[in-house]
């Protein structure tokens, strides 16, 4: 039986359609993954399901009986729960007030705080979750708070459970007990949706797939009659290749050099231990490591962010230790960060806007303080064109509009057009699309083909995989291995994540 | 209706319903009071709008208003909160005042400029207090511009009543400023002076800076979103003090203007509020230039409309500051909206989702 039934249901934004006709059906007790690429109109559809958004024409069924849900509150009622990638958790309070919040349990006037632990744990320990409900949020890791989210939608007795994207905050570790704990979820008889980009994860968990391209519906298929490959394809229309190819690199110079830098965050503890690091022209060097290993305090010092305690940084020959952002821009450095939203775009400002930022004072668009808005206009259109961002006919609109994926772009269309010596790329990736992941590294390995250097910060231990020619590894803020690419492996540089050692090995210099 | 469209009307609406409110409140009050309100606000209106002398009194109303309008937005535009125009229009108004009157054999049209300069530079000077300590010392730029309104309000009061007051006079006054520093007023019977072109001309300039120029682009970038600013290179401290220093000189090119074209000698508190006035307009015109000029004419329409109501159908023009604060109260409850609930989180969620 069909626990959810969508038939020809439609989304406009305007005059732009988001969702157009699609039909789904969803099995009770499977777990079905919905692919696409970005901006193919995934979050779009299951935020209609789950009351956010209302669709402008269609029918949508749950168990039979067509609904038509003003409110998540109403679909959570009809037994409908959606995890959405940013969590909705006040860090202050514990596991099981976050869990209760908006229903506590009061007798008169006083909330009964034991009764609500313990009902609330009694739900944890039902579903064998690894959680206590006593933490406090702020306390926990970033895969027990989306525990925590999840264990909300459960207590509230929905047997429909959607989860947007939920691996893209994970590391590889909470990525498979997520797996094996939505595996458990459809075993005690759940319905789970899962929006992912990630097609190892879809083979790993899902019983069948559907797939969505431009909004249409592409096909709905079972997982054990297809390859990673054959979904690629439908999502993207065209053969993917799955692994890049590239040829050797002819390392030149050294074009940036760290040496012993020693660093400390903003609270006080120090975050860099001894980091020494360098790239060569021609070059791709990957920087390993599960997230929160300091990778993103390395990123922020050699981007001018963060304040040296210690050590040197030199680049071309000069130190770049107190240089500002706009220092290592003019020195032809590019810099792609890891927070999209905070420091890569302006969301609410412009795409053409924000396809210059940081460049703006250039000569090309701007001539005695004034800006030249052809020219900028222009620019936008030829990198619209060269980096294939869909979706943005009109660069007048709001960045904030465009899917994940395409918002990415931008901010890698406009570091890269800008001819850099130096790229230094954080999680260049996350949450973007297979068909834009392939366009993506094949555009820094052209890079790489013109004899610069590039820096490619990654938790995803394949993309650090494919991409980089040499790799350090990060643990605990230290850099506690190098190898060259092809002389090692997976498993190695995976042991090395983990932080165990044994007689080390350099290469490179 | 396309993309394009919408953009232009919604802030547009969104600033007429609190305007819209004031004036369906306002009119029960009319009511309460025993006049017919539809009456009193033709009367106001046509007060205002009806002929030439009625139009350059509502434009000669406006006048200051479109300057402490723009210096507000203009820091708004970077989320800077420059709440000391009120202080910076007072030691504009007294510098010009004072090259006014000491500047003996300065050829006419040279004395008005450096008039004007020295009331935009004194402006401009005293802005930089707040904007040093922000972009330096990391202090909260609403709380030290507030304390020097008042700390400049008193200096100018105590310039006027000892040093530079008036020999006779009875109130804290200065001498009257020579004829050559006077802004000239166009036609007798209304007070419209060289002070409105003043104000236009800045009004040009500011709209130029804020859609065409880098550092409008750069005001737009901070205001926006201040992290992604730095990280893409933008110097925060020099951008706040170069927004402060403009929004300065705006503001002390009002009062300025005011000296050389209406009073023509420094008085002491002779500003009925135009900095605050000029943040409701700010507030009103969506930090936007041309905003910020509708709504000075709104207000100045009511402050010349005013008294014809009273003149005309009887009801106290008092009611013309209970229709201010009455838009006032409307567009902080617009405010509070805006920026603490529903729609930024709502917007939020879109963005944050998509991070991806
Ligand atoms: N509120 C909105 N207003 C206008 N356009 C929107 C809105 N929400 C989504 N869109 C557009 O609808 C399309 C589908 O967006 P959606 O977020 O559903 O994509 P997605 O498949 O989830 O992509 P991603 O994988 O990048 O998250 C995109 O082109 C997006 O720009
Ligand atoms: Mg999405």
């Amino acid at each position: 039986m069909n626990n959810i039934e969508v038939v020809n249901l439609t989304k406009k934004f305007g005059d732009f359609v988001a969702i157009n006709g699609i039909n789904l059906e969803v099995k009770k007790g499977e777990i079905h993954a919905i692919c696409g690429e970005n901006g193919a109109g995934k979050s779009t559809l299951m935020n209609m399901l789950f009351g956010l958004i209302e669709p402008s024409s269609g029918q949508i069924f749950i168990n039979g009986e067509e609904v038509h849900f003003q409110s998540p509150k109403e679909a959570i009622h009809q037994g409908i729960g959606m995890v959405h990638q940013h969590f909705k958790l006040v860090p202050s309070l514990t596991v099981y007030e976050n869990i209760l919040l908006g229903e506590e349990i009061v007798k008169g006037f006083k909330i009964q705080q034991r009764k609500e632990y313990e009902e609330v744990q009694k739900t944890i320990d039902h579903y064998n979750f690894d959680l206590n409900g006593k933490d406090k949020i702020q306390d926990i890791s970033v895969g027990a708070q989306q525990r925590v989210e999840i264990i909300k939608m459960l207590h509230r007795n929905v047997d429909i459970l959607i989860l947007d994207e939920p691996s893209a905050v994970l590391t590889p570790q909470e990525t498979d007990e997520l797996l094996d704990n939505l595996i458990a979820l459809r075993n005690s008889g759940k319905t789970i949706i899962i929006i992912t980009h990630k097609l190892d994860e879809v083979k790993k968990c899902a019983d069948r797939i559907t797939v969505i391209r431009h909004g249409k519906f592409i096909g709905t298929v079972n997982n054990k009659d297809v390859n990673q490959q054959e979904i690629a394809k439908m999502m993207v229309g065209r053969d993917v290749k799955l692994d890049l190819q590239k040829e050797d690199s002819e390392r030149g110079n050294v074009v940036l050099l760290a040496k012993n830098i020693n660093a400390y965050s903003d609270s006080g503890s120090q975050v860099l231990y001894d980091v020494s690091m360098n790239v060569h022209e021609g070059e791709i060097v990957g920087i390993a490591g599960v997230e929160g290993n300091g990778q993103s305090f390395l990123m922020n010092a050699l981007s001018g962010m963060l304040k040296l305690e210690s050590g040197e940084i030199i680049y071309q020959d000069n130190s770049i230790n107190d240089k500002s952002p706009q220092a290592l821009r003019d020195m032809k450095i590019g810099l792609v960060p890891e927070d999209r939203y905070l420091h890569g775009l302006n969301s609410t400002m412009s795409i053409r806007d924000n396809l210059i930022a940081g460049y703006h004072w250039r000569k090309q668009f701007c001539d005695f303080g004034v800006l030249q808005q052809k020219e900028i206009a222009h620019h936008a259109k030829d990198l619209i064109e060269r980096f294939d961002i869909r979706n943005c006919d009109n660069t007048s609109l709001e960045v904030g509009s465009l899917s994940g994926g395409n918002a990415q772009k931008i901010v890698i269309a406009r570091e890269m057009s800008m001819n850099p010596n130096l790229l230094i790329l954080s999680q260049p990736t996350r949450g973007v699309d297979i068909g834009s992941i392939e366009f993506i590294h094949q555009q820094i390995i052209e890079f790489r083909r013109k004899k610069k250097a590039v820096i490619v910060i990654s938790s995803e231990l394949s993309e650090v995989m494919t991409l980089s020619d040499r790799i350090y590894v990060m643990y605990k803020g230290r850099v506690i291995g190098e190898r060259l690419t092809k002389q090692t492996s997976k498993e190695e540089i995976g042991v090395l994540m983990a932080g165990i050692t044994d007689g080390e090995a350099k290469f490179g210099e | 209706m396309n993309k394009k469209q919408k953009k232009w009307l919604l802030p547009i609406i969104s600033s007429l319903i609190p305007v819209m409110l004031a004036f369906i409140v306002g009119s029960f009050l009319i009511m309460l009071s025993g006049y017919k309100p539809l009456e009193a606000y033709s009367a106001l209106f046509s007060g205002a709008l009806s002929g030439k002398i009625a139009i350059m009194n509502t434009l000669f109303a406006t006048t200051p208003l479109i300057l402490t309008g723009l210096a507000t937005a203009i820091a708004f535009k970077a989320n800077i909160y420059n709440m000391g125009v009120e202080g910076q229009l007072y030691l504009g108004a007294f510098t010009a005042a004072f090259l006014g009157f000491t500047l003996q054999g300065t050829p006419p049209v040279i004395h008005v400029f450096i008039c004007l300069i020295g009331g935009a530079l004194s402006g401009m000077l005293f802005a930089l207090i707040p904007a040093i300590l922000k972009a330096f010392f990391n202090v909260n730029e609403m709380v030290v511009t507030l304390m020097l309104n008042y700390a400049a309000i008193l200096f100018t009061t105590y310039l006027a009543s000892f040093p530079f007051k008036a020999p006779g006079a009875s109130n804290a006054t200065t001498i009257d400023i020579l004829p050559s520093a006077e802004l000239p007023r166009f036609f007798q019977g209304s007070q419209l002076n060289g002070g409105f072109i003043v104000a236009i001309g800045v009004f040009i300039m500011v709209w130029f800076l804020i859609n065409k120029m880098k550092l409008g682009y750069e005001m737009n970038s901070i205001g926006r979103n201040i992290e992604f600013s730095e990280y893409v290179g933008m110097n925060i401290a020099k951008k706040i003090i170069v927004i402060m220093s403009i929004s300065g000189i705006v503001a002390g090119l009002a009062g300025a203007g005011e000296i050389l074209g209406t009073h023509r000698r420094f008085v002491s508190e002779f500003s009925p509020d135009y900095g605050w006035t000029g943040l409701t307009i700010a507030l009103l015109g969506k930090h936007n230039p041309v905003g910020v000029l509708a709504g000075a004419l709104l207000f100045g329409i009511l402050k010349n409309g005013g008294s014809s109501m009273e003149l005309m159908v009887g009801v106290p023009r008092s009611l013309i500051d209970v229709i201010q604060g009455l838009i006032i109260l409307f567009l902080a409850v617009d405010f509070l909206i805006h920026h603490f609930s529903l729609v930024t989180k709502l917007k939020e969620r879109f963005n944050r989702k998509k991070v991806a």
